[in-house]
């Protein structure tokens, strides 16, 4: 499950958690645990997509409502 | 009678509700101390109940049994050394998945285990059916339905720890402890440390941790193993990957029994989220459907927007002259010309584009409020993707969208150098609100009702401009590299105006505090440079500096000097072009700034103008970010670059439009 999840990651899409929680079989809650997991174990890297700095900005809560970007 | 003594551990994830059981369980009957040499609380404490005297010990809260904590290390070693008669593992109803982790761990060290699931009235009263039956059924052990708040169950848990206990009833391990391609070194690592780990530690259990890659467990491998380390370390160092396996295999597990166990009914809210975002998450229709609520958007301002600004613009300039006339006696005359001129024809022009902004935050607040600016990000990440531009880049530009500051602070996420500061220097070609707020004021001054198909070609011309910067990147700087982005989409609603009015209103009232301040103060410097020495702006220090920008401004299309200056001002903040334009082209009651620079400027010369605007230099907060962050030989590469780029689109455009349209 940990494998698959990484194989979908290394793809470099954007994805929704839907789509993975979709194309795995599993549900949302499951696919924020197993990257949780992953990052733990640091295998993964994320990134928020906001910050402080973007309090001002009117297009903010675009990215507050949950972005969050994977390396490796 | 004699009463019955036996020891019972409480483990659970921390705010599960676990202090709450003990409380009620043990009452009063409890003592509180440290762990021996730690300093996390232990809470020990006594139920009697009928013969039975349960000494009950509430161990710190935990997500998992791995040695990554000293919580984890302390519920641990208890349960293994203390050997508590029976375990009671507190679950969350409302997050299952969450706590089933941990039980999966208490579960592979095969102790007698009762689940109490706490918050059962929250996960009801959201949907979340549970069948405990099905539950008890696959897992072999007992499980309660609790609201601890509510002192709901736990006289059911209490009797359902004494029959596990008079039962002696012994958990089994309901799933694999690893998968089957990694069981062969699993049976390799038990066969060396068989007979060479001390009496408490379970085999098995001491065995997946140890290819699991806990690091407490290896540690004591080597004291233990000894010369059989060597061996051990072999299987270990050719599958390090085996973690994967080993906790893969639990999730899996906690997949399974949550999906026969546990139904959670979709809202309604749900469904119709999912039939939406089958298009409007699509990669082509989702960018179709993107464009044609921005046209829909920029139509429907300046519809609304443009007939108010064209009022409020002469109701200004009327202001502006009564001012004028009454006072200007009482004032000296370069201080009349000052105030009423430079400030009332400048900032004044910058105020009558409020209209415009407030109808543009409306409509964008709309779009936030029932939860599809979320799915702007998405698409446009996408977008991303599919043109090569790497995820960490892509960030730093995302921002760009809103504010080019934390835009270039966000380059931070990439390590090397070299990419950080090309990010950095291309970060500011993506518009920010600002710039695209002066475009808004200023297409409909040029095009009338073409504006905002004006608009949507200008963002046309942005994201070609993206696609380049991203094809560029991912070429040179981050060939090969990939990453992912992950959005939880929000649910779709129905728009609440009261959100909506507030959200129009902290916007506004940021303009307005830029616009007294910053605006009204270049402003101010921009009419004393005009009408300094002599009061003729032709004959001024900013006309002599303009014109020598003049041969340039030819080749843009640019009639005279004066928009080259206003270009410049925009260093400042963005919103002065606009403020610059009403005071070098003095607007007046019967001519307002969209019939000045109308009729000065051509098609093609508009349009090249909106370009330049769109990719000019950034503004001198953005210059000075890039200054902190890259050192000022990259801030000049940056101001250079930008400056190129703007004037090449400028005079490529003008030249290349004017062509057709003679």
């Amino acid at each position: 499950m940990l494998r698959k999840l990484l194989e979908i990651l290394k793809e470099g899409n954007a994805l929704s958690a839907r789509e993975i929680s979709l194309s795995m079989g599993v549900n949302k809650e499951m696919v924020a645990l197993l990257l949780e997991e992953l990052e733990k174990r640091g295998l993964i890297q994320s990134s928020e997509s906001h910050s402080s700095l973007c309090d001002k900005c009117h297009l903010n809560s675009a990215c507050k409502k949950g972005g969050k970007r994977y390396t490796f | 009678m004699q009463q019955k003594h036996f020891k019972v551990a409480l483990i659970g994830q921390p705010n599960v509700g676990k202090s709450t059981v003990f409380n009620h369980l043990t009452g009063l009957n409890q003592h509180v101390g440290n762990w021996p040499g730690k300093t996390i609380e232990q809470k020990t404490g006594k139920i009697n109940y009928k013969d039975y005297v349960i000494e009950i010990c509430d161990l710190p809260g935990t997500y998992s049994l791995t040695s990554n904590s000293e919580e984890e290390r302390i519920s641990r070693d208890f349960i293994i050394k203390e050997k508590p008669e029976i375990v009671i593992v507190l679950l969350n109803a409302t997050s299952l998945e969450r706590s089933f982790y941990l039980l999966s761990e208490v579960l592979l060290l095969e102790v007698p285990t009762i689940l109490g699931i706490n918050m059962a009235d929250i996960a009801k009263a959201n949907g979340i059916e549970i069948n405990y039956s099905m539950l008890e059924e696959k897992l072999k052990i007992p499980a309660v339905e609790l609201v601890a708040s509510k002192n709901l169950g736990l006289y059911e848990l209490v009797e359902k720890t004494i029959e596990v206990y008079e039962k002696k009833q012994k958990s089994v391990l309901p799933f694999s402890a690893i998968k089957s391609t990694h069981k062969r070194e699993l049976d390799e690592l038990s066969e060396i440390l068989n007979g060479r780990i001390p009496k408490p530690y379970p085999l098995k259990w001491f065995s997946v941790k140890l290819l699991e890659g806990d690091k407490e467990i290896t540690e004591l491998s080597k004291k233990w193993l000894k010369d059989k380390w060597n061996e051990a370390h072999k299987i270990l160092e050719r599958h390090e990957d085996a973690y994967l396996d080993i906790v893969g295999s639990r999730y899996e597990w906690i997949s399974e029994i949550i999906s026969l166990t546990v139904k959670n009914q979709r809202p309604q809210e749900i469904l119709i989220t999912d039939r939406i975002d089958r298009y409007a998450t699509h990669p082509y229709w989702g960018m179709a459907l993107l464009l044609v609520i921005a046209a829909t958007i920029f139509s429907l301002t300046y519809l609304v927007a443009i007939p108010i600004v064209n009022l409020l613009s002469s109701g200004i300039s009327l202001l502006q002259s009564f001012l004028k006339d009454t006072f200007q006696s009482y004032l000296s005359p370069f201080f009349s010309g000052l105030l009423f001129d430079g400030v009332f024809g400048g900032a004044g022009m910058v105020i009558a584009f409020f209209p415009t902004l407030v109808f543009f935050f409306f409509f964008t607040g709309i779009l936030e409020d029932v939860g599809y600016l979320s799915r702007i990000a998405y698409i446009m990440d996408n977008f991303m993707h599919r043109i090569g531009l790497h995820g960490k880049s892509f960030l730093p530009f995302f921002l760009g969208f809103g504010c080019n500051v934390p835009a270039i602070l966000g380059t931070r996420i990439i390590e090397e150098k070299k990419a950080r500061m090309l990010t950095i220097v291309l970060s500011p070609f993506i518009p920010c609100t600002a710039r695209l707020a002066v475009l808004t004021f200023l297409a409909p001054a040029f095009f009338g009702r073409y504006s905002f198909l004006v608009m949507l070609a200008l963002i046309m011309v942005n994201l070609f401009a993206v696609f380049l910067i991203g094809k560029f990147l991912s070429k040179t700087l981050f060939k090969g590299e990939k990453s992912a982005f992950i959005m939880e989409l929000p649910l779709y609603h129905m728009p609440d105006f009261k959100t909506i009015s507030i959200y129009v209103y902290e916007n506004i009232k940021s303009f307005i505090a830029k616009a007294a301040t910053i605006i009204i103060l270049v402003a101010g410097i921009v009419w004393v440079l005009a009408n300094y020495p002599s009061g003729n702006i032709e004959e001024s220090i900013l006309a002599s500096f303009g014109k020598t920008l003049e041969p340039l401004g030819t080749l843009m299309g640019f009639p005279d000097w004066r928009l080259s200056v206003a270009l410049l001002t925009s260093f400042v903040a963005k919103e002065n072009t606009v403020a610059t334009l009403g005071i070098l082209y003095g607007v007046s009651p019967e001519t307002g700034l969209s019939e000045r620079v109308s009729s000065v400027l051509s098609f093609p010369a508009a349009l090249s103008f909106l370009i330049v605007q769109m990719l000019f230099i950034p503004c001198v907060a953005s210059v000075a970010v890039i200054r902190q962050e890259a050192g000022w030989r990259w801030t000049f590469l940056s101001i250079i670059l930008s400056l190129f780029v703007s004037v090449a689109a400028g005079i490529f455009t003008f030249q290349i439009i004017g062509l057709f349209y003679a």
